[in-house]
């Protein structure tokens, strides 16, 4: 097998494939409001024209590069290129404002080179047995796990739980704006029919993310970037940076890989997981956002690991934990290539054959990354209006462009306008943004669990994995109120 | 705002209202024990003029991009933000913002066919 997968991988058309896919990724990615489903989805005639083999080796590695893409614009200019890039602006983006724009690149790409060779790894190994394992948990662990995630992130939010939990309140209510799938009720709409469909996330994204960058870029004179120091766009790192990072990049790494077998779980929610967990057991959490290393590579790392992870359920199984993995499954099955359990006995020799070309296409991208990203550096050193006047189109055309609907401008600007107010009155805009992530899946979940349970709480109990995982959420808030209780005992008293 | 939401939410039945009602309702528990937390003096005075500008040139191009089109709405605004805020090379910049639009309009609307408000220019 092995001799037929080298013979199958090293000939000029996959080859090209291969760098074809990653050079158009990296550029996907970086653009908002694309990311890699649309952009896969724009290419799938492709499919039609080349050999399968050759077609989804384009695919998978515009979808590894896409992912590391997207947090390009994240760490240069404050606008994430996909939502799963969005955890990367906490401090990769302060890390550039703070004048070293090539150490936020390295260590962004560090991770991820790392996450997604561990990622093939294990697909190689564990692509069968674990996908068995996501097939045990049902509704309730689903609903359960939403629900610890979201109570982690009151310690997302400085020094006072009660600001986070609440936004991240109001992030779970603004998700279930509009309309119920299964009762066809419209829920908040106010009549909108752009509203039905629920709050698109591109628009809230890069409206609560990157719209009140503008507003503080050209409000506030003293906002100037830290000049870059001398070689500060050079993208490397010293062995002592890179062992500094090893543990959170393997925390990360490990986060990424496990959640992106569960199906269901964005790929938005697990890279704030991450950043959390790196929080919480950070020796420095007061730091977490304002551009060190471990918010930086722990976010990555998760995001490079659930791509690869996400395409265990998804070529094993046929359960897609992805948008863009769903993209891929269509092209599968364009291909002929029934995704499932006999793929790995019918079509062993292609499925064995993109896993081979992932490593390769990760060498392309580190090379690309290393080449590339020096010249996103030079993005932060622009004065102040040119780099906000950038950030704003990019961020009205990635709201535009995801739906072409002038409704989502409308609405990037209108969360542009409260995450800034979020800012001033120092809420917390991530944990807003992850209530919202969040809340669709636990709505989904919890009602399937309660319709099988006929209507009983008692399913969260019964389940021990559920009950674990309720447990670790009360444990969550007592310890974020501690925390918080701490810091303000801590706190010089006022004169 | 929480109180509004719950009592909307009491409209749209057992299932579909479960969340509303559990996500207001914590909303509203949260913002109350918030309240009650907050010391006197804990709010500082925000300065509002420059952000308020900026927050109104973002409701003039929402208002302006339907009917006068993207690449016009844009570019204008390019040019607010690069002269009036750009200082001694005010026009260098926005030459340079105005160049951005457009390349940015066009790889778009050529690469991915995203199909822009016209606006005038139709």
């Amino acid at each position: 097998m092995f001799s037929d997968v080298v013979h199958a991988l090293f000939t000029v058309p996959a080859m090209l494939s291969l760098l074809a896919g990653t050079v158009v990724g990296m550029f996907i990615g970086a653009l908002p409001g694309i990311g890699p489903a649309v952009g896969i989805g724009l290419l799938l005639p492709l499919t039609y024209f080349l050999p399968p083999a050759d077609a989804l080796l384009f695919y998978v590695s515009l979808y590894q590069a896409a992912e590391y893409g997207g947090s390009i614009t994240a760490i240069a200019v404050s606008t994430p290129g996909a939502p799963n890039s969005a955890a990367m602006i906490l401090d990769g983006y302060a890390m550039n404002r703070a004048g070293k724009p090539g150490k936020a690149f390295a260590y962004s790409l560090w991770a991820t080179i790392f996450a997604s060779y561990a990622g093939i790894l294990g697909l190689f190994l564990l692509a069968q047995p674990i996908a068995g394992w996501a097939l045990a948990l049902g509704p309730a662990e689903f609903a359960a796990l939403g629900v610890f995630a979201l109570t982690t992130v009151g310690t997302l939010s400085t020094a006072a739980p009660v600001p986070g939990l609440l936004s991240a309140a109001l992030g779970v209510l603004l998700s279930t704006l509009g309309t119920d799938l299964i009762t066809n009720t419209h829920r908040y709409t106010f009549g909108q029919s752009s509203l039905l469909d629920g709050v698109p996330l591109v628009p809230v994204l890069v409206g609560m993310f990157a719209l009140p960058e503008v507003v503080r870029l050209l409000s506030d004179p003293s906002r100037v970037a830290a000049p870059n120091a001398p070689g500060s766009g050079r993208v490397w790192l010293t062995p002592r940076e890179f062992l500094a990072v090893w543990v959170p990049t393997v925390m990360g790494t490990t986060i990424g890989f496990f959640l992106g077998l569960l199906p269901g779980i964005s790929g938005s929610v697990p890279p704030w997981i991450s950043y959390n967990v790196a929080k919480s057991t950070s020796r420095r959490p007061e730091r977490f956002g304002t551009g060190i290393p471990e918010g930086i590579v722990a976010p990555e790392a998760t995001n490079a690991a659930v791509m690869h992870s996400t395409l265990i359920p998804a070529f094993t199984l046929g359960i897609p934990g992805t948008p863009t993995s769903a993209v891929i499954l269509g092209a599968m099955l364009i291909a002929g290539l029934q995704p499932g359990p006999l793929l790995f006995t019918q079509h062993a020799l292609i499925v064995y054959e993109l896993f081979a070309g992932l490593a390769i296409s990760t060498a392309a991208l580190w090379v690309l990354g290393l080449c590339s990203t020096s010249l996103w550096a030079r993005a932060s050193a622009l004065p102040r209006p040119m780099l906000a006047t950038c950030i704003f189109v990019l961020c009205v055309t990635g709201s535009f462009a995801s739906r072409s609907n002038v409704f989502d401008v409308w609405l990037a600007l209108g969360f542009g306008a409260l995450g800034y107010a979020m800012h001033v009155l120092r809420f917390s805009v991530p944990s807003f943004v992850l209530g919202l992530i969040l809340g669709s899946m636990i709505e989904t979940h919890l009602r399937q669990a309660l319709i099988i349970s006929s209507g009983s709480f008692g399913v969260f109990v019964t389940s021990p994995i559920a009950l674990a995982f309720l447990a670790a959420a009360c444990l969550s808030i007592a310890y974020s109120i501690w925390q918080g209780a701490r810091l303000r005992s801590l706190a010089p008293a006022p004169p | 705002m929480a109180a509004a939401a719950w009592w909307q939410a009491q409209s749209f039945g057992p299932g579909s209202g479960l969340l509303p009602r559990l996500a207001s309702g914590t909303a509203g528990a949260l913002a109350l024990a918030g309240l009650l937390q907050r010391s006197p003096g804990s709010i500082e005075p925000i300065p509002l003029a420059r952000p308020g500008a900026v927050l109104l040139a973002f409701v003039l191009y929402g208002l302006a991009m339907p009917r006068l089109g993207f690449l016009f709405s844009t570019t204008l605004l390019a040019l607010g933000f690069t002269l009036g805020f750009g200082g001694r090379k005010a026009w260098r910049w926005a030459l340079a913002g105005v160049a951005f639009v457009v390349l940015v309009y066009i790889a778009f609307g050529t690469i991915f066919y995203v199909n822009f408000p016209a606006g005038i220019a139709r």
